[in-house]
């Protein structure tokens, strides 16, 4: 009778515990930001992997939304007479939403995964507590720069993604359906506010890049050393991080547009 | 960073003595030349070639006045440590003296190498107090634990490599990471260290292109490149062939006498941990069931002692996990 009762406050405690651990390690992290400045190979090296690594994907992936935003844009627009809005509705979608929430689904799906899988195979074959015994902070020499290059990456990858999407709208509005490239251009110079609409999306790409990031070094920080414990974490990282980032994109965006 | 100049010291174990290890290694093999630490590579003749006749016992006393001082290096009083349910140490008391190999050993899953972590503070206690060179690990401040650590030296069961890196800049990473020194004094210094184990040859390689003997030997190598006070070697004898096992049980005894080192070796191998140990720490249900000499070990009235050391498979430790009985699991 009370046993599903006990099961719940147990799995409740280890959750607020888990919470408490990822906030500590946070504070770790950042509290190694200035002294892992002072090495910027080791930044760059993770803005390589983290970031240069996803462009592929990043480029590929936006090139195909905006071409489906195009398409479908155009058929709805085009029953009210609007088709040359086409441009803006397009770069607002990815400038505002779809740029930031995309990109840091794909970055959780690739370089989230592989950094909770890097970091917890080092730890499951020890690398951290060596370095740990040879009085090398674990924290600040692996897991900072590796923050460093989420938070860097995540609003390049964007911006990319946008920019990409808007070409890849370009191409089916105009080039396949007969836009007027003007009207494309003009719209979109016209109507899209850079504070209101690209600031905006900026930030929300920050704040994916911290809670992706942190999301995927805490799973491998804190995964069970064991080869089912790493499998469990890199799930976790891409369900944990796509649950946060669409729940954030919300309330972000009630925030900044809701008026 | 300073570099302590090793002592040589004319002190052999028994079993590289009796040319069990390293004497019967083949010439041509390439780990022949392997265990030769910095001052033999130096010039000197490899300890275990010179055929030192001398018993163990001269040894300890040797190896026990070379830290210079009575205080044991490391004082365990009253350790309780559990996971859990589940008690591993039930108010353990252990002395690890300066200068000696000491041993600890036991069946498998005792806590040997909890009591590594917990002497490293990469653990903590329940109860009980752990102290090193005289500081009690467990209330220092992280900077002091860490400057603590670059004293202490630990050899992992998996080597524990930085994989991403060459065997040269693993050796060099500690190096680098606390000295200041140049990078061509680093590279003598690694070099050094690698022609101690008989790796130099393999400082290109990463660590994937490494035997699991060749792995150990490159991180004991990295383990003495700050030239720490003690080393803690966590099952080093397990899973290596024969000649890697020598070359090892071999470099571990004359690492520590000719760089005055402390030693700790966490093992169930026991003839050869024993011909290396000055002395041996048996520990079991959460209790250290015997200590001495590894003659006084060996010659203890107590049956599980006696069992432990000799492998017998009959005595007070049962092979098989409680089971019913055969005939009813088969048949019934």
């Amino acid at each position: 009778m009370l046993e599903p009762l006990r099961e719940l406050g147990r799995g409740g405690l280890d959750a607020l515990a888990g919470l408490g651990r990822g906030h500590l390690l946070l504070v770790g992290i950042l509290m190694g930001l200035p002294q892992a400045t002072a090495r910027p190979r080791l930044l760059l090296a993770q803005v390589f992997n983290v970031g240069v690594l996803s462009v592929l994907i990043i480029a590929v992936s936006g090139l195909f939304v905006g071409m489906v935003l195009g398409l479908q844009g155009y058929h709805v627009l085009s029953q009210f007479g609007a088709a040359q809005s086409l441009g803006v509705m397009v770069a607002a979608s990815l400038v505002r939403e779809l740029g930031p929430v995309v990109t840091a689904l794909l970055v959780a799906g690739r370089a989230g995964s592989a950094l909770t899988a890097e970091v917890g195979l080092m730890k499951a074959t020890e690398q951290l507590s060596g370095l740990e015994m040879m009085a090398v902070d674990p924290v600040k020499r692996i897991l900072t720069p590796r923050f460093f290059g989420g938070l860097v990456s995540m609003p390049l990858l964007a911006a990319m993604f946008s920019a990409v999407g808007v070409l890849g709208g370009w191409f089916v509005g105009v080039g396949l359906l007969g836009v007027d490239e003007g009207a494309y251009w003009g719209q979109i110079q016209a109507k899209i506010d850079f504070h209101e609409d690209v600031v905006n999306g900026v930030i929300k790409s920050l704040v994916f890049g911290v809670v992706v990031t942190w999301i995927a070094l805490f799973q491998g920080y804190d995964a069970t050393p064991t080869s089912e414990g790493v499998s469990r974490a890199t799930t976790r990282t891409v369900v944990h991080s796509a649950l946060a980032v669409l729940g954030l994109d919300f309330v972000m965006t009630a925030l900044m547009f809701g008026d | 960073m300073g570099i302590r100049r090793p002592r040589q010291t004319r002190h052999a174990p028994s079993s590289a003595r009796d040319g069990r290890h390293a004497g019967t290694t083949d010439p041509g093999s390439p780990l022949s030349s392997a265990p030769v630490p910095a001052p033999i590579a130096q010039g000197a003749k490899p300890l275990a070639a010179r055929g030192d006749s001398r018993d163990l016992a001269s040894g300890v006393k040797r190896a026990a006045g070379a830290g210079g001082s009575g205080m044991p290096l490391v004082r365990i009083r009253g350790l309780c440590f559990a996971r859990g349910e589940r008690v591993v140490f039930d108010g353990v008391d252990l002395d690890i003296q300066r200068g000696q190999v000491t041993a600890v050993m036991g069946p498998s899953g005792t806590g040997k190498t909890t009591l590594l972590k917990l002497i490293s503070g990469q653990l903590r206690p329940d109860a009980g107090i752990i102290e090193v060179d005289g500081q009690n690990v467990h209330r220092l401040s992280h900077g002091d634990l860490y400057r603590l650590r670059t004293r202490m030296g630990m050899l992992f069961q998996s080597g524990a490599l930085l994989t991403d890196l060459t065997v040269f800049d693993n050796v060099a990473y500690p190096l680098r990471e606390h000295t200041r020194l140049p990078a061509s004094m680093i590279r003598k210094l690694v070099l050094m260290k690698l022609e101690a184990v008989g790796l130099r040859g393999a400082r290109e390689l990463m660590p994937s292109e490494l035997s699991g003997g060749m792995a150990r030997r490159v991180a004991l190598a990295r383990a003495v490149a700050l030239d720490p006070m003690m080393i803690m070697y966590d099952e080093p004898f397990t899973g290596q062939d024969p000649i890697s096992m020598g070359v090892l049980v071999t470099l571990i005894r004359q690492l520590n006498d000719a760089s005055r080192l402390t030693s700790i070796v966490v093992s169930h191998d026991v003839r050869e941990t024993a011909g290396i140990a000055d002395r041996i720490y048996l520990i079991a249900n959460g209790k250290v069931m015997a200590q001495g000499t590894p003659e006084e070990v060996d010659a203890a009235g107590s049956d599980w002692v006696h069992q432990f050391m000799h492998g017998e498979p009959d005595g007070p430790v049962h092979f098989h996990y409680p089971a019913p009985e055969l005939e009813s699991d088969f048949l019934g």
